[in-house]
């Protein structure tokens, strides 16, 4: 009985193999390294550094900018801590918006001078500590940094259903954030209202009251 | 000619080779299709169609075990115009055919060499901020910096393959020619997780990850997720170790970190991939509009100006929604912007040489089904004309 080959190998007369033999050596071929030499460059855009991990060596940043246009690039998945069911009570007028990450959560404050953010993160370990996340911000205002003894005298202890939260406020020009630092073991957990100056002081109580209402979700 | 009737060129023609590479493709298309849901569409575009290949990794070794949309394309081509070599005559009338295929040639043309050389990429800038670089946030380079020159660095654009090939080989070693020291890589996870600990990994020595376990995780293709590419690296100048360092995309907002190679400062990081421009663009001014009483965005714009580049001169443009900036080859596109911070513009990079490639090939098509329809109606228009008169 004749056999006949199949249909391509029969058509193509040892193509099959040929790219076969192609395809093992492309696996194989090395990534060229590219070398450019440029001018020195400066410091990276701030926008970018809004969701950014605070100022920690282990933490890794997510970039989350409204756009409209192409797809976003890919959002980072970050080394949060594990939030093991906290809970709190939202204010009135507050609207939780879509937390992407590094957030927990996130929300849209009205108020007189346009709407503001507020945004729950949280980090393992100290992240760098009080001074550094606080400078940070004040750079995100575009003010310069404050040295250690002016940030301890503007932190403000709150307290909160988890301990106290340190509580700090700066002001830009036009634009303020009020944010408050709650160490946990193991963990710290940010809250930062930022937006127009005077929706933030118009919601300086709603946030303490935002605070205090905190608790782990399985406590009555 | 006697080539015209040789075997091979024959069968690279055939009409059975077309319907084989058609079914191929029709496989290539369901698998990849379903294969969006695990690896999302970047991940299935980059594994299924734009590959030459499709490889499956059998005992840590890449084996080829599907033809990629390249190769289904590319194979087309050939066999496209093998049949024209071989079966298909210049006659008038099959001028419209002609047109047909050479429309259809460019389009497959047209989109292999899009696959291979399209690039996209992000420039993000604020109001006054000079950039000289476009970012592409899908792919992570590990970045070795010489900055002993006091006015220029000269970077070292390692692909984090490389990182990968290294730790895989027996003595890790990653060094090449034009990579000014080389590296011990003592580990690459493609994806990780990042902690502080009080048990940090007792190989470090230096640097960030002092205070930092890496633990290897699963690669995710989730376009909302980006892998941390970490890696375990030594670097070894004329035969000295360096110290240990964890290098990893996850610390891309500190600072590089820096050691001393002989007389040459050093910087190295992971990073999501650069393309250097030519020049250097500088944003001048960001404008946002939206609809009165809404969030919603109605127009914005970024002011660039284009400068340092030896070949173009200094020049401000204005981009925005659907007008591009057009600059060396590649459209810079007004794609987002930062509801936090009103200074702040993000600029889509497209490279695409072939961009004019479908249109025109549409245009040919097009041209040839005319053609060939209409030299069809006008044979049927005559005879039926004849017909009557004889009738």
């Amino acid at each position: 009985m004749e056999f006949r080959a199949p249909l391509i190998s029969n058509s193509l007369h040892g193509l099959p193999q040929l790219i076969g033999l192609c395809g093992i050596l492309m696996a194989c071929q090395p990534e060229e390294i590219q070398v450019v030499k440029v001018p020195k460059e400066g410091p990276p855009p701030v926008a970018s550094q809004q969701e950014s991990a605070p100022a920690s060596s282990a933490a890794a940043a997510g970039s989350v900018a409204g756009q409209a246009g192409p797809a976003n690039p890919m959002v980072g998945e970050v080394p949060t801590a594990s939030m093991t069911g906290l809970s709190w009570t939202v204010p009135d007028g507050w609207q939780p918006k879509e937390a992407r990450a590094p957030r927990l959560a996130t929300f849209l404050v009205p108020g007189p001078g346009g709407d503001a953010d507020f945004s729950v993160t949280a980090f393992p370990g100290d992240v760098g500590g009080v001074v550094a996340n606080v400078n940070r911000w004040r750079q995100q205002l575009g003010l310069g940094p404050a040295s250690a003894q002016e940030i301890q005298a503007d932190l403000q202890p709150v307290p909160t259903g988890l301990g106290d939260a340190l509580l700090v406020r700066i002001d830009g020009s036009g634009s303020s954030t009020l944010a408050a630092i709650l160490p946990q073991p193991g963990r710290t957990v940010f809250f930062r209202l930022n937006g127009p100056t005077e929706t933030i002081a118009a919601a300086h109580s709603s946030v303490l009251t935002f605070l205090s209402s905190l608790k782990m979700r399985d406590t009555p | 000619m006697s080539w015209r009737r040789s075997a091979l060129l024959k069968s690279l023609g055939s009409l059975r080779l077309t319907l084989a590479l058609l079914a191929i493709g029709l496989v290539l298309v369901f698998i990849g299709t379903i294969e969006q849901m695990p690896l999302g569409t970047y991940g299935a575009q980059k594994v299924y169609f734009k590959s030459w290949f499709v490889f499956a990794d059998l005992g840590g070794f890449p084996f080829p075990i599907l033809p990629g949309g390249q190769l289904i394309a590319s194979l087309l081509v050939v066999n496209l115009l093998a049949a024209h070599l071989t079966r298909f005559k210049l006659a008038r009338g099959k001028i419209g055919i002609h047109l047909l295929h050479a429309g259809v040639l460019l389009l497959l043309i047209g989109q292999i060499i899009a696959d291979n050389s399209q690039v996209e990429s992000f420039v993000e800038f604020e109001e006054g901020q000079t950039i000289g670089y476009s970012v592409d946030f899908h792919a992570m380079e590990f970045a070795l910096t010489d900055r002993s020159d006091p006015e220029y660095d000269v970077i070292y654009q390692v692909p984090t393959g490389r990182l990968l090939a290294a730790a895989r080989t027996r003595d890790r070693l990653l060094s090449d020619p034009v990579l000014p020291l080389s590296f011990i890589v003592h580990e690459f996870f493609p994806n990780a997780r990042l902690t502080t600990t009080d048990r940090p990994d007792h190989r470090i020595t230096h640097g960030l990850g002092l205070r930092v376990q890496a633990s290897p995780i699963p690669k995710t293709y989730n376009e909302r997720l980006r892998n941390l590419e970490t890696a375990i690296v030594e670097p070894i100048y004329q035969g000295k170790s360096l110290g240990i360092w964890m290098v990893s995309n996850a610390f891309v907002r500190q600072p590089a970190q820096t050691f001393q190679a002989g007389t040459r400062e050093f910087a190295m990081e992971i990073r999501p991939k650069r393309y250097y421009l030519p020049g250097q663009l500088t944003l001048r001014k960001f404008t946002h509009e939206r609809y009165p009483g809404t969030r919603i965005p109605k127009n914005f714009s970024s002011l660039v100006q284009i400068s340092g580049d030896p070949e173009v001169s200094d020049r401000e443009v204005l981009i925005k929604m659907n007008h591009p900036m057009r600059y060396r080859g590649q459209a810079f596109y007004q794609a987002g912007f930062d509801e936090n911070n009103p200074r702040f513009s993000r600029l889509q990079v497209v490279s695409n040489p072939s961009w004019a490639m479908p249109y025109i090939g549409l245009a040919l098509i097009t041209a040839g089904m005319v053609m060939q329809f209409s030299m069809h109606l006008i044979r049927y228009v005559r005879r039926e004309e004849a017909r009557r008169q004889t009738t």
